[in-house]
Parts: structure tokens; sequence; C-alpha cells
């Protein structure tokens, strides 16, 4: 708002927050926000594809149910391949994972809407919770052994310790780097499509005949890099998704 | 807010952002748990028993055919040898009846030749003793007629044709 009031067009405007439904609770702000819509307005589209899609069950799926079947394999597939069986407890999870990071990036690919995953603290709440449960997945089935998780095999005694502070820092680094790529990725693609946005209305509306037509370049620039951020939108999800399956593998079978 | 040109780092909203995110996506996670994966699990896996049935009812169907197939060719081969069998036995019955036919045929003819032959010499007896009394009578007759008289002595004629006749 205050880029508009200065004149200057501001990129970051469309990552702004805005309060729709006043709510105080605790003593803490939990206003239905935007972002808020959009977390449920995805949860809406992924219970309807998944729940409502299915018409009797039957043999020849329709193509809303093909989606949702694929979905499902897609997931189950990437599970199984990275966990193993005992990964099947955490596949809802993972499912659950996948298609909300998912729907919110794609949602958010459709001008106008509201980007839930270019908020640091959704994407680090997410990470942290993954970060916490796997951790803890860990020792409740190794126990104490957990901890030989940060000591690798087969190396010098002397680069143990060394080793060692570098597994923990890494381990410990892996709800940072989990959030802050997905976050990056979606706040950064969708800056630069602001910005190139700002560049054709700037060149068209520029009043100047010759700089008017050059206008087309950003413009053809934006309809190319859009499929860009669209493939970026379902990798980054594939890709938070897929971390988590091999974090929870670490857990469950150590190395 | 202008602080910060970044309203991702702006910590107002933090709060309401990470109730909101607890609160859908435990909603999403009740829903997928309890409802959704569970009933596509139950689709894909009932389509793969329909699948897997099929394709078990295809291989019967096939092994079926391959037997009723079986059993045509040898009913079709039993059928060509029995035929083959007939034929050359019924050629066997008749070479034998042509033979024997043709085994009466040639006695038949050969008795009836004989018989010809026989009766071919009597008739060809009778015409040279009939042919020797015509030569004898037409013989004296014209020695009658051109000696005019009786006194020829008839047994010196009939010997004398005899011989002609025999050369």
């Amino acid at each position: 708002m205050a880029a508009e009031k200065s004149g200057a067009p501001d990129p970051m405007h469309q990552f702004d927050i805005v309060e729709l439904i006043d709510i105080e609770l605790f003593g803490l702000n939990l206003s239905f926000t935007n972002s808020s819509l959009f977390m449920v307005f995805s949860v809406a589209l992924i219970i309807f594809l998944t729940l409502f899609s299915f018409n009797g069950r039957a043999t020849i799926p329709t193509r809303l149910q093909s989606i949702a079947e694929l979905s499902y394999e897609f997931v189950a597939k990437m599970v199984r391949d990275n966990v193993g069986d005992e990964g099947q407890k955490y596949f809802p999870f993972i499912f659950c994972l996948f298609m909300f990071v998912l729907f919110c990036n794609m949602l958010g690919m459709i001008p106008y809407t509201f980007t839930v995953t270019s908020h640091i603290i959704v994407t680090f709440a997410l990470a942290i919770v993954i970060f916490f449960g796997v951790t803890l997945i860990g020792f409740i089935m190794h126990g104490i052994k957990f901890f030989k998780f940060f000591v690798p095999s087969g190396v010098p005694k002397a680069l143990l310790p060394l080793l060692v502070v570098i597994e923990v820092i890494s381990y410990l680094t892996r709800p940072v780097s989990l959030s802050v790529r997905l976050f990056a990725n979606m706040m950064a693609g969708h800056t630069m499509l602001k910005v190139f946005g700002f560049f054709v209305a700037g060149m068209f509306f520029s009043g100047n005949l010759f700089i008017s037509p050059l206008g087309i370049a950003p413009l053809a620039f934006i309809v190319a890099f859009t499929g860009l951020e669209i493939l970026v939108a379902f990798l980054q999800a594939y890709v938070f998704a897929i971390l988590t399956c091999i974090y929870l593998n670490d857990s469950i079978h150590m190395h | 807010m202008s602080e910060s040109s970044m309203p991702q780092l702006n910590p107002e909203y933090f709060a309401s952002q990470i109730f909101w995110l607890i609160f859908s996506f435990a909603i999403l996670y009740i829903v997928m748990a309890k409802f959704a994966l569970p009933k596509i699990a139950n689709v894909i896996e009932s389509r793969e028993d329909v699948i897997a049935r099929d394709l078990e009812d295809a291989e019967n169907y096939k092994k079926d055919s391959e037997a009723t197939e079986l059993k045509y060719t040898n009913a079709i081969k039993e059928a060509q040898n029995k035929a083959s069998e007939t034929l050359a036995i019924s050629r066997d019955k008749l070479n034998k009846q042509i033979e024997a036919d043709k085994k009466t045929f040639d006695q038949e003819s050969a008795e009836l030749a004989s018989k010809f032959i026989a009766d071919l010499d009597i008739k060809k007896q009778k015409v040279l003793q009939d042919s020797e009394q015509i030569a004898n009578v037409v013989a004296i007759d014209i020695i009658n007629k051109i000696l005019g008289t009786d006194a020829l002595n008839q047994d010196n004629v009939k010997s004398s044709i005899k011989t002609m006749l025999k050369n």
C-alpha cells in the first residue's frame, strides 16, 4: 500500500496478508486472512478431488477420478521406493503434505490469487513439524542408538569429532533448508513474474511510439516463464515430499 | 510495514498463519486418512482384482479353445484316415471283382472259342464231304455227256477227285 502511495510498483505487494475476518483468541491475532482462505480452499479442493470424484467405484475411472488415483499411486510409489514397507504408516501424511503443497503452489499460479507457500512461516512450520516428527520416530524406533546416526562408520578416529559436529549441524539445518527451498522458489518466481508484468504495462502505456510495441518482448517472456513456474510449482511440491520421505527413511533405517 | 519491504518477515500474522495451517492441515489429514485414501485404495484394489480375474478368465478361455481346436484337428485327421482306409478297401474289393470277372470272361470266351472251332471243323468236314460228292456227281455227269457212255469206272473217278481235293 505504501508502494502505491509512492507511485512506484512494488512486486512484493502480492505477498501482503489481508485480514478478512478479525479473530482474536488467547491474546493472539488469529484472523482469517487471504492466506487462510487459500489454505482452506486448497484443502477443500483436495477433499473434493479425492472424495467426491469417485462415483460408484467404477472400474473405468472418470477423468477426475483418474487424477485422484494417479496422485495416490504417485505418492504411494514415492513412499514405497524411498521408505519401504515400514513407511506405509506414514503414507497418509506424505500424501497430505504433497497434495497440500502442490495445491497451494498451483493455486498461486492463477493471477490475483495468494500463494500460501510463498510465506516462510508456513513452510517453516511444516518443515519443523517434519523435523521433530522424524527425530521422534528415530528415537522411538532405535532408542538411544539413534545417536549413532551422527557417527559415520569407517572413518579415522582423529576425524570423528569433526565429522560428528558436521553431521549434527547438517541434521539441524534440515528444516531450514527444506522450508527456505520451497519459500524462496515460490517467492522468487512470483516476484519475477510481477516485475516483468510491470515492464509490460510500463512499456505499452509509455506513450512512446517506439517503445510501446517492444512491450511484446517481456510479455512473451512472461508466457514462457509461467510455464516454467508451473513446472517449479509441481517440482517443489515433489521435492518437499520426497525429502520428507528421505528423512523418514533415515530415521527408520538409519543409514 | 514500512520497515520491511517483505510481508513474509512481518510477524504480525505469524500466529494466524500457523493456526490456520494447523487447522486446515488437520482437517485434510483426518479426511484423507479416514475416508479418502482407504476409498481410493479400495477402488484401485478392486479394479486390480477385476483385471486379474478377467485375465484368468481369458487364459481359461484360451486353454478351452486350444483344447477344442486340438479335438477338432484330431477329428478331421481321424476322418481323413477313415476315408482313405475305406477308399483303399473298396478299391481292393473292386480290383478283386474286376480280376474275377476278367477270369470268368476269359474262361467263357475260351470255351466259346473252342466250341466254335470244333463246330467249324465239323462244318468244314461236312462242306468238304459235300463238295466231294458234288464234284463226283458233276465229274461223272460231265464225262458221261462228253463221252456218251456209261462204261465209266466210277470208282476211279471218285478216287482221283479225292486226291485232287486233298491237294
